[in-house]
């Protein structure tokens, strides 16, 4: 059995290769970008948030029992007169620190540990990989289910994995989830089907973050 | 609508902060544009070149002329991107300014343009290593092959998003321009006397050599040696400060380039007299400036300046093939061109399709003129280099009108001056320019006037504008969602989203 994670640590199981590597599998903007996009989402699935045109607007006081999400939210509700457009909180939330805090909740539970580079180290870049069997199953798990919901055509409006097989189509990991090269092209017609029904409150986010991707596309920032 | 936590009380802007270390600067934008614009491969291929196929020494006058006319261009130009979101700076402007139409033949002739500048480089990469590969190995390799070498590594380091490290960029950009420096000193410190070689060399900086017949053919050159001055409104929305770093940065680029490579023209006349340079040009061609610094500086400095040369022209090269991919990336992602064309590599963020198309369009024409057996310099490196020259001139032209147009509509927040005697002016003067450079083409192919390819070549620009023209009207007939997301580039998917 799988602990239930959060959507963001689900996605951050299928940015990162925990299973081998360690390291993103997208360049690192854009795996900071796509990180804050679920948790914003969280906050949004979690009616805490919502966002209106392109900017963000705090719903309610009630703070969210997750702490890095309380945090947000508070950081959000206090700034949002000075910053509220969506792609200035993906750019300030896919920052290195937040990277960081949506790790830690997996590390936390036992799933992944941090690789940081040694002192003398030639190294420079932080990695995450499975921290046991146990561990390994978990940050497999996303990918797999998925996999098995796009082969099934199993992904209904109201499913949260809806909103992560979003996320990761905005950041193009489609390919890397669909591995089968020969059903790869039905199963991306099923997913742009199931993807006209994403929830209204959910399609802002995760536009933001296909833009937020291509205009560091544009400016170099790959 | 926007509730507030009691329990937070905000000090500083620390969100604003947080992001601005990450920003760009002004020095960072000017950085970018001048690594673009490649100054020793101007320096070396471009203006001994324009001297021995136009045989006219006005070169010099004429920078300087365009970048004053593009410094009146950039007055409108930079506030534009003020107000527009930009993907692709002039077709996004075209499109804000006359329309989605406008937009998408701006879109298609600015595929031309960049495709064409970025293939004319295979043509340089020969000229500059075949005398380096001849000296140290006593190889004498045929340029082509000297092209898909670059053309290899070219389509290799785009596919894997890899730019040259800045640092290293940083380094090598500051070589170029400290080889044309010494150059040019060493030229000054070179005077001939003879036959009033000084007096004529002055003589091309007066405004009157402007007026000479065809002054259209050195228009093109000099519109070539600015090629890459529009890019820095791209980084509009990554800079520190907006309103101030892209114009600064702007400005600045356009004076440096028109400094740098017109008083180096100009400097090139003083050795020998404004006559014969153009001889000695038609006779070295692209090693024109290296046979006259070798008369006064030592083996090792002309060694390292030809080194700087080649690696010009392949930084160029991957500069410009990096930004024609990106702007396939904004077209696929607006809808303009297949989907396909605006995804990305996961990995390296690298625009696969649009890399791929690139590298395919260069190794048809290397192939092409290697097949043909045609002279690389004059003809894909100088002659593709000012169609390409040409091209750009096309889009500035019809930026600067779109501009007009466009603070026409909207004339709040803007005086008098920024919103319409400037772009008005710079639309007319650019006009004027492309007029002259047409009727001038036939001097930079080389070929009689009246020759019919003097307006084949250009037709091209006229033939991607119709096809662009009727490409907008299938859009807005069969996807008309899509056609309303012209001209927004990246910022397409959250448009699409802002009626939910």
């Amino acid at each position: 059995m799988h602990a239930t994670q959060p959507l963001c640590s689900d996605l951050f199981n299928l940015v990162w290769d925990t299973l081998r590597t360690g390291r993103p599998r997208l360049h690192r903007t854009g795996a900071g970008l796509t990180l804050a996009g679920g948790l914003l989402a969280e906050l949004v699935l979690a009616e805490c948030l919502a966002v209106d045109g392109e900017h963000l607007v705090v719903l309610g006081h009630e703070r969210p029992r997750d702490p890095l999400l309380a945090d947000m939210l508070r950081l959000i509700a206090g700034e949002c007169g000075r910053h509220s457009a969506l792609l200035t909180w993906l750019d300030y939330l896919g920052r290195e620190e937040y990277i960081s805090r949506v790790a830690d909740r997996l590390i936390v539970a036992g799933v992944i540990v941090r690789d940081a580079p040694g002192r003398f180290s030639l190294r420079r870049d932080v990695r995450y990989v499975h921290a046991s069997q146990q561990g390994w199953a978990t940050c497999s798990w996303p990918a797999t289910r998925l996999r098995y919901a796009l082969r099934d055509r199993r992904l209904a409006p109201g499913d949260r994995d809806l909103v992560l097989a979003a996320l990761a189509d905005a950041a193009e990991l489609t390919t890397t989830i669909l591995e089968d090269p020969e059903e790869r092209g039905r199963q991306q017609t099923f997913l742009r089907q199931a993807l006209q029904d994403l929830p209204a409150q959910i399609q802002p986010v995760v536009a933001g973050v296909r833009t937020a991707i291509g205009k560091a596309v544009l400016t170099h920032r790959t | 609508m926007i509730s507030r936590s009691p329990q937070y009380l905000p000090q500083a802007d620390r969100i604003g902060q947080a992001l601005a270390r990450n920003r760009l600067g002004v020095g960072s934008v000017v950085f970018f544009v001048l690594s673009a614009a490649a100054p020793l491969t101007v320096v070396a291929g471009v203006l001994p070149t324009g001297y021995a196929a136009t045989g006219i020494t006005g070169l010099p006058i004429a920078f300087l002329a365009v970048g004053t006319v593009l410094a009146l261009f950039a007055v409108g130009y930079v506030e534009m991107a003020r107000r527009v979101a930009n993907a692709g700076a002039f077709y996004t402007y075209i499109t804000h300014g006359l329309g989605r139409p406008s937009g998408v033949a701006a879109a298609w002739v600015s595929l031309l343009t960049y495709n064409t500048l970025q293939v004319a480089l295979y043509g340089g990469i020969g000229a500059a290593a075949a005398p380096l590969l001849a000296d140290w190995l006593g190889w004498d390799l045929p340029w082509w092959l000297l092209a898909l070498a670059m053309w290899l590594l070219v389509g290799s380091l785009g596919l894997a998003r890899v730019d040259i490290n800045g640092k290293i960029l940083a380094l090598l950009l500051s070589g170029e321009v400290a080889v044309i420096v010494l150059f040019g000193l060493t030229n000054l410190a070179h005077p001939t006397f003879a036959a009033g070689g000084v007096d004529m060399a002055l003589s091309a900086l007066s405004p009157a050599s402007l007026f000479s017949p065809g002054i259209g053919a050195l228009l093109a050159i000099a519109v070539l040696g600015f090629v890459g001055f529009e890019a820095a409104v791209v980084y509009s929305e990554e800079s520190r400060e907006p309103g101030r770093t892209v114009p600064t940065a702007t400005y600045i680029s356009i004076a440096t380039i028109a400094l740098l490579y017109g008083l180096f023209a100009w400097t090139m006349q003083i050795p020998l007299g404004s006559d014969a340079i153009v001889e000695a040009s038609q006779k070295h061609g692209a090693e024109t400036i290296f046979v006259m610094a070798g008369e006064h500086l030592h083996p090792t400095v002309i060694t390292v300046a030809r080194i700087l040369f080649v690696t010009s022209v392949f930084a160029a090269a991957l500069a410009v093939h990096n930004t024609t991919g990106r702007y396939v990336f904004a077209l696929g992602r607006e809808g303009v061109l297949p989907s396909i064309f605006g995804r990305t590599s996961p990995r390296s963020g690298a625009p696969i399709a649009g890399s791929l198309t690139q590298s395919a369009i260069a190794l048809a024409v290397i192939v092409t003129f290697a097949v043909f057996g045609a002279d690389p310099v004059p003809t894909l490196f100088f002659a593709g280099g000012a169609l390409g020259g040409l091209g750009i001139l096309l889009l500035a032209s019809a930026t600067a009108i779109a501009i007009v147009v466009y603070f026409a509509r909207r004339p709040r927040g803007l005086g008098l001056v920024r919103r319409r005697w400037a772009p008005t002016a710079a639309a007319v003067l650019l006009l004027a320019m492309l007029t002259l450079v047409l009727f001038n083409f036939h001097l930079i192919l080389g070929v009689p006037e009246g020759d019919s390819l003097a307006w084949v070549l250009p037709s091209m620009f006229v033939f991607a504008t119709m096809l662009g023209l009727a490409w907008a009207a299938l859009m807005r007939a069969t996807r008309p969602d899509q056609y309303q997301q012209v001209g927004l580039g990246a910022d397409a998917d959250l448009a699409s989203t802002r009626t939910v």
